[in-house]
């Protein structure tokens, strides 16, 4: 598993990264989601020995960054938010590099790197130079490369960037069957929806603090501190907000349009009926009374204007 | 444990069968690049060839003294000329093995692997060392014209290229830490020139000393520079009562000089704690050691009495005991002081191993941290002390207590004065780079802008006591003032290196980091 403590990095007088804490287990696939500058990549290349943080520090299966860099990299796969491949050389050729690199017996090679090959949909690309390779299939040779001594902890950094839809969608399928393979993956991205759908953890930066983290259901309800209800009538716009105002565990109550206010309250569903049942007896028209779905990207624009903090 | 198989795998695995050597080879042979760049290099070859010997041939009559005269010559500068191409090339293609390696992004992919970067930096070397026997292998017919024509025997060839490949490995290592160092690979290359000439500087102010130049001294010293010496001849030296090859000396230098530099590649690339500097801090202080005896040997032999030196023989000829050879520890370390602040800055920002760990502390001598900074160039000073007062007395001669000591103090004040303007810079910037050059900047402002200025006073004054006050006067001084300066030195250090733990203090509380 993998335990990040208060970890810290100061740029001169920036903290590129705030105290940031968290814990992953074998299986998960966690979103590191904030906006460019936020800090993701300080965060991994710390975890991946490259810098040595301000403070703190983190451990990969009780190797810790400081005491034990080679521990943790035999542990780790890393890919770049940029990286470079070498020129005139042949995809098998590149990743035989990095097996001896990584003491893997020659007798054993062929056989890693065809499997690692037919992981990431490269088989028929074996005997090509790495600089015929498209962008998606480069992508997919350094997460190759990253695979081929069969690595605890991926940490692929805005790996999505640069792909078309369709590398964009193969991509996320071959980091699901890595997460179902046990493996702990980090993908960090600064566009939401590209991993919403797939973590099974995800967690919120921006100026270098974590603020927030957990599974998406949880960090939806956690942001979600009240319900909210969008409702529309005929006519009498302002005396319905008034008679919602006046009802119990209502927080708030705002037009929202020419027919329409929005409802903010901390009760339950019991306290929702009533409400739209007061509205009612009150000989009030309503056409529409519906209660307003959260998802992720609400959560991650109220979060990160500093709604939650 | 290490078992004698487990050692001899390794080993093989380091130098014979290296993963980033052959990397590097199937790359380097493919694509059009070396062909074009190897036959330019011929034809360059082939027409210095021909312009020299039509130069030359103008000049003789066709008596057979001066063709046998014009032949040789010709062969000299064949070989001198291979010399400066090797001394160029090799370096400059070194360079951008590692910093290309950055500038392309590539290299974090290795650095985030298990590598050794043992493994990594020779494999490296040998990828880039494979150039240099390409440039001598492509010179051999034109050397080969040199034997046929009749300037030169094989035998002579046979030498010249035994030095040429040691000095094509140590020009190469340079060129590797160097790219290492550097950020983008033309930096690297302008470094890398940098270094080579400070070298063919240093050792020829080592030939000059020891009278090579002026044929009177065999001291292997003078070979270090492979511009000053003829390599056409199997020369020896008097080493232990052994009249030794002069190329056997020098590989055993440049081996050792080339692992120096590899560790020093390593523990740049490395980070906190690694054995890597370790493993560099160590022999740093051997190095010292080993550098001053090598001062004492050179200053033997500038002492020996003179005889005349033919460079076939060194027979009747004998270093002694030199007088000053306490004069070695006050030029290392002015040789060596410019390294100081890349050890001793510090700055919270930096990427690895350079935050503030503390003043003064041996534990960081190892980890290589600002602290360990002045504790391990301390050490340094003392093993250079010791090492020449040893090698002095092997001379047979006396070493003088209170003179060694002096000069001991001198260059312990020094280094600690320089370390002082290393820690106040680093309290000023935030950034370790900053730091660094504000502190040699600070250096350049100390040591070299008083010197016309006291100059001047002097000429006005008509008396040299003036230039007492100069830092590095107090080093070739007398006892005396050796130890007075030394001592005013180290209180002064001590005065800016508080300043600066005050004014960090101030600026951390400012700043709540
Ligand atoms: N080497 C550096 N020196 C100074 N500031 C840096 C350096 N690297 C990153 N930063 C700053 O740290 C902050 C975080 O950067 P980064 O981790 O790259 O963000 P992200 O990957 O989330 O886009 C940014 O404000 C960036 O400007
Ligand atoms: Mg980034």
């Amino acid at each position: 598993m993998l335990e990040v403590e208060n970890l810290r990095k100061a740029y001169g007088p920036l903290l590129a990264v705030d105290d940031i804490s968290f814990s992953l287990q074998p299986g998960d696939v966690f979103g590191f989601i904030g906006p460019n500058g936020a800090g993701k990549t300080t965060t991994i290349r710390m975890l991946t020995t490259l810098l040595e943080p301000t403070a703190g520090t983190a451990r990969i299966n009780g190797a810790d960054i400081w005491r034990d860099p080679m521990g943790v990299r035999r542990q780790i796969g890393y890919m770049p938010d940029f990286f470079g491949l070498y020129d005139d050389i042949k995809v098998w050729e590149y990743l035989d590099f990095f097996a001896a690199i990584y003491k893997i017996p020659t007798s054993e090679r062929q056989s890693v790197i065809d499997n690692v090959l037919e992981l990431t949909d490269l088989s028929g690309k074996r005997d090509s130079f790495v600089q015929t390779l498209s962008r998606g299939m480069q992508q997919r040779l350094c997460l190759a490369k990253c695979l081929v001594h069969d690595p605890m902890l991926l940490l692929l950094d805005e790996p999505a960037s640069g792909l078309d839809p369709r590398a964009r969608a193969e991509f996320k399928e071959l980091v699901l069957e890595l997460g179902r393979m046990g493996k702990i993956v980090i993908v960090s991205s600064h566009i939401l929806p590209e991993l919403a759908a797939f973590c099974s953890k995800v967690g919120i930066i921006e100026r270098g603090r974590m603020l927030a983290f957990g599974s998406v259901n949880d960090i939806v309800k956690q942001a979600r501190a009240g319900r909210h209800v969008d409702v529309r009538v005929i006519g009498e716009l302002d005396g319905a907000v008034d008679v919602i105002k006046s009802m119990p565990h209502v927080l708030r109550a705002d037009v929202s349009g020419p027919s329409s206010f929005a409802i903010e309250f901390s009760g339950d569903e019991q306290d929702q009926a009533q409400l739209l049942a007061t509205l009612i007896d009150k000989g009030i028209r309503v056409i529409d009374f519906r209660e307003r779905k959260f998802d992720l990207e609400d959560v991650f624009l109220q979060v990160t204007t500093g709604a939650v903090n | 444990m290490v078992s004698p198989t487990n050692w001899a795998r390794n080993n093989i695995e380091v130098y014979f069968s290296n993963a980033t050597a052959r990397r590097d080879f199937r790359t380097q042979l493919r694509g059009n690049k070396p062909i074009i760049l190897w036959s330019s290099y011929l034809l360059l070859l082939m027409i210095i060839g021909v312009i020299i010997y039509s130069a030359l041939t103008s000049f003789s009559d066709n008596s057979l003294a001066s063709m046998q005269l014009m032949l040789s010559t010709f062969a000299g500068t064949i070989l001198m000329l291979l010399t400066v191409g090797i001394t160029l090339i090799a370096p400059s293609l070194t360079a951008a093995s590692i910093a290309g390696e950055r500038q392309r992004k590539s290299l974090d992919l290795v650095l985030t692997t298990p590598i050794e970067l043992k493994h990594y930096l020779v494999g490296k070397l040998i990828a880039s060392y494979r150039y240099t026997w390409m440039l001598l292998l492509l010179a051999l017919p034109l050397v080969s014209m040199c034997v046929i024509l009749g300037g030169a025997t094989w035998i002579d060839i046979l030498y010249a290229f035994i030095y040429l490949s040691i000095f094509g490995v140590l020009f190469t290592a340079i060129g590797l830490l160097c790219s290492v160092l550097a950020p983008r690979p033309i930096s690297a290359v302008v470094y890398t020139y940098v270094a080579v000439i400070a070298y063919f500087f240093l050792t020829s102010l080592v030939a000059d000393y020891s009278g090579m130049i002026y044929g009177t001294s065999a001291g292997f010293t003078n070979a270090l520079n492979p511009l000053v010496y003829s390599f056409t001849s199997g020369a020896t030296t008097p080493l232990f009562g052994f009249e030794l090859p002069v190329w056997i000396p020098i590989a055993v230098i440049v081996a050792l000089l080339t692992k120096l530099l590899l560790l020093g590649a390593g523990s740049a690339l490395s980070g906190y704690g690694s054995k890597e500097t370790k493993s560099l801090r160590v022999h740093c202080v051997l190095y010292a050691a080993l550098g001053a005896a090598l001062g004492v040997y050179s200053l033997a032999w500038a002492s020996s009495p003179a005889t005349y030196y033919t460079p076939y023989s060194s027979s009747g000829m004998s270093p002694s005991a030199p007088p000053n050879a306490a004069i070695v520890v006050p030029i290392l370390v002015i040789l060596l002081h410019w390294i100081v602040p890349f050890t001793a800055c510090y700055s919270r920002t930096a990427e690895r191993k350079y935050q503030p760990d503390g003043v003064f502390s041996a534990r960081g001598i190892l980890l290589g941290t600002p602290s360990g900074a002045l504790p391990f160039w301390l050490l340094v000073v003392l093993a250079a002390t010791l090492s020449s007062a040893f090698t002095l007395s092997l001379f047979g001669g006396a070493p003088n207590f209170a003179e060694f000591t002096s000069k001991a103090v001198w260059a312990a004040g020094f280094i600690t004065f320089v370390w002082s303007l290393a820690r106040w810079s680093s309290s000023q910037a935030y950034y370790l780079t900053t730091a660094r050059g504000i502190a040699l900047l600070l250096l350049v402002c100390v040591l070299l802008v008083p010197i016309p200025i006291l100059d001047a006073i002097s000429a006005v004054q008509e008396s040299e006591s003036i230039w007492e006050i100069h830092p590095l006067t107090g080093g070739f001084g007398s006892i005396d003032s050796a130890m007075n300066s030394g001592l005013v030195l180290v209180a002064v250090g001590s005065l800016i290196a508080a300043a600066a733990t005050w004014n960090d203090k101030r600026r951390q509380s400012r700043l709540r980091l």
